[in-house]
C-alpha cells in the first residue's frame, strides 16, 4: 500500500488524496466514527512533527490473515499515533527472526513459542501483543483417510516444517512417530494423493482444496494441547528506546484488527487483492469466516480471551512445555517474553 | 625439518584464524546466536552427534550413490558424445539446456517422479553432479591431438584402439578436472536433495533436514556444527578424487611430472 503511494512523487500525492477521499467515502459501510475523526488527524499530523519510519516484516504475501494491520495503515490510524509503517510483506519465515534482530525491521509476526525459544538462547526479542489468540497451523487431509484426531498421525508421512515445535510436541506428548516431508508450501501433491496429509492454515489451503472439489478434513494443531500465540514481536532494544513508538504500534494495531473482525472488511480486501493477485475477494470472505469460526482473532469469550490479550499462566504453560521439549533451558517469565507494561492492563490477564 | 614446516604453517595459521574469531567476537561483542565461538559449536556438535552422526552418514550415502552414478553415467555419456560428430551435434544443445535448467526447478519433478526420499535425494546429487563430468569430458575426448590422431591413422588403428590408446587417455586430466568440480558440487546436490525431498522422524534425517530443524529453533552453535560435518563430506569426495587422479596421471601427465622436480 504505502510502496505504492510513495514511490510515485507527484503522482503518489494525488493518489493519496483520492485514496483519503474514497475511505471517507467508504466508511460509510464501516466504522464510520472512527473514519471521520482520522480526516482531520491525518491532514495535520505530517506538518506537525516528522513521522517515525517503521517496518513490520509479515510472515508471509499480503492475505487477511494481515488484514488488521493493513486496514490500520489504510485507514491512517498509524499515521494518527505518529507511525509511518511500511507493511512488508515475506516469503521466508526462516529468516525473520534474524531481520529483528539485526533492527533491519521493527516488527514481525511469529508465534510466541518460537519467541519464547529465540528469547530463551539470548536473542533480543520481545513480544509486543497477540494478533490470534490461536495458531491458524493445522493439519490438512483426506477425508477417506480416516484420520479422526491427532493421535491417528501415528507412522503416517505427514508435510510439515520439521523445525516446527508441534512436530516435537505431537511425537513427545502423543507418544507417536511422523514420517516428515519438509514442507513446500503447495497442495500439488495434496491435490494428487488421497493418502497425502499436510501442515497448513485453517484459513488458506483448505480453500484451494475445495476449489479443487476436495472437502479436505482439517485438525487445528492448538487442540493438541500446545496452543502458542501468534503475535507481533519486536527489537527488544529499539522497544526500549522508543516505548511510546511500541506503545502507540500497539493500539493502533489492535484498533486494525478490532475494526477487521467487527466487519471493516471491504477497503482492506480490495487492496489485498491489489497488492497479491493470488486473493480473490470470495477467497479473503472465507478466509475471514475461518478466522471467526475457530476464534483466532477474538479467541474463546468463556476461557476469558479476547483480541490481543496475554495470559500470564498460558505463556507460562508454553514456557514449561517448551523446557519439557528440551527447547528452553531454564524459567522465562511473561514479563521477560513481552513487553505487558506497554500492553492497555486489562489485555493482560493473570 | 621440510616436512615440519609443511605441517607447522597452517597450524599456526590455524591457531592466528582461531585467534581472531574469538577476538572479533571479545571487540565487536558478537552475540552467539549470530557467530558462536569455537567451543561453542563444538559443545553444540557432542549435544546432537547422535542425529549429527546419523545425518552425516545418510547425506554420505545420497552423495556417494549419487556421484558414482555420474561419474560412470557421465563416462558413458560422454564416450557415446565423442563416438560420433553426428551424435554430438545432434545431442549437445539438448544436454546443454538440461544443464541450464536450474535444479531448483528440476527438483520438484523429480519427487513428484521418484517419491519422497532417499532416491530422489540421490537423482537430485547425480544430475548435479553429471554435467560437470559430462561437459569436461567431452570436451578431453574432443580435443585430441591431431599429430597423435595422424599417427593413428597412418598405422591403421580401428576406432576403438583410437578411443581405447589415443582418446581416452588423452581426455583423463579433462575428466578429473569434471570430477574435482562434481566432488565439491555433491554435498551441495545432496544437502539441497534433504531440504526438498527428505523425509524423516525429526531426528534420524540427513544433513540438510537438521540444518532446516537448528535453524527454525535458533539452534545457532548447532547450525554451524552442521556446516562443519557437511565441510567434512566435500573433504572426502575431493580427497577421493585427488587420489583416482593420482594414480590415474602421476606416471605421465605433466600437471603431476613438474610438481616433482625440485
Amino acid at each position: 500500500m504505502r510502496k505504492l503511494t510513495s514511490t510515485r512523487g507527484a503522482q503518489g500525492a494525488c493518489a493519496r488524496w483520492l485514496l483519503a477521499l474514497l475511505l471517507i467515502h467508504a466508511s460509510g459501510c464501516g466504522d464510520a466514527g472512527s473514519s471521520a475523526e482520522n480526516a482531520p488527524a491525518q491532514s495535520a499530523a505530517p506538518s506537525d512533527t516528522p513521522l517515525v519510519k517503521v517496518i513490520l516484516q509479515t510472515d508471509w504475501y499480503p492475505q487477511p490473515e494481515h488484514g488488521g494491520f493493513y486496514l490500520a495503515d489504510l485507514a491512517g490510524w498509524y499515521e494518527e499515533v505518529g507511525l509511518d509503517v511500511e507493511i512488508r510483506p515475506g516469503a521466508n519465515p526462516g529468516s525473520i527472526p534474524q531481520l529483528v534482530a539485526g533492527n533491519q525491521v521493527q516488527f514481525a509476526l511469529g508465534t510466541s513459542d518460537n519467541l519464547i525459544v529465540a528469547r530463551g538462547r539470548g536473542v533480543p526479542l520481545i513480544g509486543l501483543f497477540p494478533y490470534f489468540q490461536h495458531d491458524p497451523q493445522c493439519v490438512m487431509f483426506h477425508r477417506e483417510s480416516g484420520i479422526r484426531t491427532l493421535a491417528d498421525l501415528d507412522g503416517r508421512r505427514v508435510m510439515v516444517n520439521p523445525g516446527a515445535t508441534y512436530v516435537a510436541w505431537l511425537q513427545q506428548s502423543l507418544g507417536i512417530r511422523l514420517q516428515l516431508i519438509p514442507l513446500d508450501y503447495s497442495i500439488a501433491r495434496f491435490l494428487s494423493d488421497p493418502t497425502f496429509i499436510q501442515q497448513c492454515f485453517l484459513t488458506s489451503e483448505p480453500w484451494y482444496a475445495k476449489q479443487e472439489g476436495i472437502e479436505a478434513g482439517v485438525l487445528p494443531l492448538s487442540s493438541s494441547g500446545f496452543d502458542p500465540y501468534r503475535v507481533v514481536y519486536a527489537n527488544a532494544d529499539w522497544v526500549a528506546n522508543n516505548p511510546t513508538h511500541a506503545r502507540a504500534f500497539i493500539a493502533a494495531s489492535l484498533r486494525g484488527w478490532r475494526a477487521y473482525a467487527d466487519g471493516d472488511t471491504v477497503r482492506v480486501h480490495a487492496v489485498i487483492a491489489e497488492l497479491n493477485p493470488g486473493q480473490s475477494l470470495p477467497f479473503m470472505a472465507w478466509t475471514r469466516e475461518q478466522m471467526a469460526q475457530f476464534q483466532l482473532i477474538d479467541g474463546n469469550p468463556d476461557r476469558n480471551e479476547t483480541l490481543g490479550r496475554v495470559s500470564r499462566a498460558r505463556v507460562q504453560d508454553l514456557v514449561q512445555q517448551l523446557i519439557t521439549l528440551g527447547l528452553l533451558d531454564s524459567e522465562l517469565a511473561a514479563d521477560d517474553a513481552f513487553a505487558l507494561d506497554l500492553m492497555p492492563p486489562e489485555l493482560v490477564a493473570p | 625439518m621440510k616436512a615440519a614446516g609443511r605441517y607447522l604453517w597452517p597450524i599456526l595459521f590455524g591457531l592466528a584464524l582461531l585467534a581472531m574469531w574469538y577476538g572479533a567476537i571479545a571487540i565487536f561483542a558478537i552475540p552467539d546466536y549470530q557467530l558462536p565461538a569455537p567451543h561453542q559449536i563444538i559443545a553444540a556438535g557432542l549435544d546432537e552427534r547422535d542425529s549429527l552422526i546419523t545425518g552425516t552418514l545418510q547425506t554420505t550415502i545420497a552423495c556417494l550413490v549419487g556421484f558414482f552414478a555420474s561419474v560412470v553415467g557421465g563416462m558413458l555419456l560422454s564416450l557415446l558424445l565423442a563416438s560420433s560428430d553426428w551424435i554430438f551435434r545432434g545431442a549437445w544443445p539438448y544436454i546443454l539446456i538440461l544443464k541450464m535448467t536450474p535444479i531448483i526447478v528440476i527438483a520438484p519433478i523429480i519427487i513428484l517422479w521418484a517419491g519422497q526420499g532417499l532416491v530422489s535425494i540421490t537423482i537430485i546429487t547425480f544430475l548435479v553432479c553429471f554435467f560437470p563430468i559430462v561437459a569436461n569430458t567431452t570436451m578431453g575426448l574432443r580435443s585430441t591431438d591431431l599429430g597423435h590422431l595422424d599417427l593413428f591413422a597412418v598405422y591403421r588403428a580401428t576406432r576403438w584402439q583410437q578411443l581405447l590408446w589415443l582418446r581416452a587417455p588423452a581426455a583423463l586430466p579433462f575428466f578429473m578436472t569434471g570430477l574435482r568440480i562434481a566432488a565439491a558440487l555433491t554435498p551441495i546436490g545432496a544437502l539441497y536433495g534433504d531440504t526438498v525431498a527428505g523425509m524423516g522422524t525429526g531426528n534420524d534425517a540427513g544433513l540438510g533436514f537438521l540444518v532446516i530443524i537448528f535453524n527454525a529453533q535458533f539452534k545457532v552453535p548447532a547450525l554451524f556444527a552442521a556446516a562443519l560435518a557437511s565441510c567434512v563430506i566435500g573433504f572426502l569426495f575431493v580427497s577421493l578424487v585427488n587420489l583416482m587422479s593420482w594414480l590415474a596421471l602421476r606416471r605421465w601427465h605433466e600437471s603431476y611430472l613438474q610438481g616433482d622436480r625440485p
